[in-house]
């Protein structure tokens, strides 16, 4: 019987258990593999906690903001060489790597450093991560970077419930050592994650203690936001049926008793045909103890939405939703491809309201076309909102970082049309959060910092309740420090010239 | 100083035993209402609010053997109560974070101190606005300050920054000491 291990790495959410790779190991599963799982992200977690550090401050290593200062290092050194050297010892015949996203690269390059010497199995890695390029990298992703130096044999990309078969079964093809993703039509004929290889009772669940899971309905995005690079890992958008997803979460609560769930869906009504039905099976199930389930959703028009839709969301069990409004600018938000305007804002917000549902807002300033005016616009949100903040009905505020220029994103595909330049990196490649637009020079690098300073201290003085606040202002200073920009010749250099 | 209007709303809820319960409403010493409360109703009033407020309800004229008359039956299936349903600023609740917190502070009628000994006294000079319920004649005294939608948020939801997730920001919020730190840190650097 062939032994095989899926280890998932730092940086996903700690307050549930990896879903992907609980798609993985039911796979392996059921191809007759001997299978163990592994959460270091859990592990590093708690290891974290173990030596009183904070396990949110490696964010800004994860993102590429800083690197680690000296307790880190010696932390992650320590951590990867136990891990590493535990997992080798154990001789698998295989090892299968998780890379959730961009922010799992950092620690798999390390890990497998150390780790691939060491050990005698087939090594694979998968996940979004493996897909990641530089920008202008020729398209060369992660996963042939990590082949390219011996540190993996192969790497898999795109959804891995069908390509780990054929892999499995020595085949080559999409998805097998390319970055040609593998997509899966029906999703309804996929395994559910198996959590049972997990131990469900060791993760910071927000909630008193009550288990959650994550739960996918669909894949892909119905939107094209300018600024996001989904459609470069999911090109088509496709979904399950309300049926198929309703029975998963039964399952997951009668099984493992698991009571709340977040949908890893980029919108998890994307499709409102099936997010309705869902809603009504789950409304019908008797669940002896109520369950609460939430995720990424999309604010659509007055017209669309019914007030029968956010009471039957609120019977279904519907709780805790992320909403990109992204900015308080209509003019900008139909410019990055989101299709609505803050009349629907307000709409959603006072049904949200009345029928005690939560959302936490996503926002970020300084895209591209941001003019002072726009700017003035983010800044009106907050007194115009803040009731629905004191009613409990915005419970969070994510103030993301100034734009990335994501690959893959369009606005990758705007770099000519908007004149963009860009700083160049500690490796010598063009730096995606230090961009200037010749289309727009007043947007400078201190411009997009001085604004989001400003959207910030808006955000306390309206007592908006801002989520990893300080996480993300380190991420900030830290880049400062960085790249020098507080050294008088570089301020100059490139906070004040047009062109970089 | 800066005089700000804010709406009121209090839903009070009369019980009947004798008489229906006296409540007197009134903010920054000046008086709202004073009259009794007749089964469930709603006071809506238009305040000017300054920086620190208070609002103060209370209950008076029941009576525990006052005159030998008791406004409540030994088996308390009539008594005269008044309960505290809602009270909302600009429409929006304090709720049970604020109330479930709070305590009302009895006053003692003459009848009841000569009665009652000194540790029943003194063990109910306090009792729990959980549910709202002015057994007792007693004062509610509730500090308000503007701008009133920060202090409804600040004081609804703020939680002591012991973390119920262990290093997660989620029990965090509101605590802007860092954030203002790296803020002022932030605009030395690029200045």
């Amino acid at each position: 019987m062939t032994r095989t291990a899926i280890v998932t790495i730092p940086r996903i959410e700690p307050h549930r258990p990896p879903t992907g790779a609980a798609i993985v190991a039911k796979v392996c599963s059921n191809q007759g593999h001997a299978v163990t799982c592994y959460d270091l992200n859990i592990e590093f977690f708690d290891y974290c906690k173990q030596v009183n550090v904070d396990y949110h401050n490696f964010d800004s290593v994860w993102d590429g903001f800083s690197d680690p200062d000296s307790i880190q290092e010696q932390i992650l050194t320590d951590f990867i060489n136990y891990w590493a050297c535990h997992i080798a010892k154990q001789s698998y015949d295989r090892v299968l790597f998780s890379v959730f996203g961009v922010s799992g690269i950092y620690f798999a390059e390390r890990f497998l450093k150390i780790f691939k010497p060491m050990t005698t199995a087939r090594v694979a890695a998968g996940g979004m991560g493996v897909s990641y390029t530089g920008l202008k990298t020729d398209g060369l992703g992660f996963g042939v970077k990590l082949r390219n130096a011996g540190l993996v044999d192969d790497y898999l990309t795109g959804e891995g419930e069908v390509i780990l078969i054929k892999y499995f079964n020595g085949e080559e093809g999409p998805g097998i050592n390319n970055d040609t993703p593998h997509q899966v039509e029906d999703l309804d004929s996929l395994p559910w994650p198996d959590y049972s290889f997990y131990e469900l009772d060791r993760y910071d669940y927000l909630t008193n203690n009550e288990r959650e899971v994550f739960i996918t309905g669909s894949r892909g995005c119905v939107r094209k936001c300018t600024y996001c690079d989904i459609e470069r890992y999911w090109p088509k958008f496709r979904y399950r049926s309300g049926q198929n997803i309703a029975d998963e979460i039964i399952h997951n609560y009668e099984h493992h008793g698991v009571t709340r769930y977040y949908f890893t869906d980029s919108l998890i009504n994307g499709s409102l045909k099936a997010f309705r039905d869902m809603c009504n099976k789950l409304a019908a199930y008797n669940f002896a103890t109520p369950i609460h389930w939430g995720g990424q959703y999309i604010f659509r028009p007055k017209s669309v939405m019914s007030d029968d839709d956010f009471k039957m969301i609120k019977a279904a069990g519907g709780d805790l939703f992320f909403v990109g409004f992204e900015t308080g600018s209509d003019r900008l938000r139909f410019e990055m491809g989101k299709k609505f305007t803050n009349a629907d804002i307000d709409y959603q917000l006072e049904q949200f309201s009345k029928n005690r549902l939560k959302v936490t807002p996503l926002m970020f300033t300084g895209y591209i076309t941001e003019t002072p005016e726009d700017h003035q616009a983010n800044l009106d949100m907050f007194p115009r909102w803040q009731r629905y903040v004191a009613d409990g009905t915005i419970n969070g505020l994510e103030l993301g970082s100034s734009l990335i220029i994501l690959p893959g994103s369009p606005v990758e595909r705007m770099i000519d049309s908007h004149g963009l330049t860009f700083m160049l990196d500690s490796n010598n490649e063009p730096d995606i959060k230090l961009w200037h637009s010749s289309t727009n020079p007043g947007l400078t690098i201190q411009e997009r910092i001085r604004r989001k300073i400003e959207i910030h201290e808006q955000a306390i003085r309206y007592a908006y309740p801002v989520w990893r606040q300080a996480a993300r202002l380190n991420d900030l200073k830290q880049m400062i420090l960085k790249n020098n920009f507080h050294k008088p010749e570089i301020k100059k250099k490139f906070f004040k010239i047009n062109s970089i | 100083m800066k005089i700000t209007q804010i709406k009121l709303s209090i839903d009070l809820k009369g019980q009947y035993c004798n008489h229906w319960p006296f409540a007197k409403i009134s903010v920054n010493n000046q008086i709202l209402f004073d009259g009794q409360v007749e089964n469930a109703v709603t006071y809506d009033f238009t305040i000017d609010a300054i920086k620190k407020n208070q609002l103060v309800i209370e209950h008076y004229g029941k009576r525990f053997g006052d005159d030998n008359v008791y406004d409540c039956t030994a088996d308390q299936s009539q008594d005269c109560v008044l309960t505290i349903k809602d009270i909302r600023f600009d429409d929006i609740t304090v709720g049970p974070e604020t109330m479930d917190q709070m305590f009302f502070n009895t006053v003692w009628t003459q009848a009841q101190r000569q009665s009652m000994p000194p540790d029943a006294l003194e063990h109910m000079s306090k009792t729990s606005c959980q549910n709202g319920t002015m057994n007792f004649n007693s004062v509610f005294l509730l500090k308000f300050e503007t701008p009133i939608l920060n202090w409804l948020t600040v004081t609804k939801y703020k939680k002591p920054a012991e973390k119920t997730a262990y290093f997660s920001s989620h029990a965090l919020r509101w605590h802007y000491e860092e954030d203002l730190k790296l803020i002022a840190e932030i605009k030395k650097l690029i200045q």
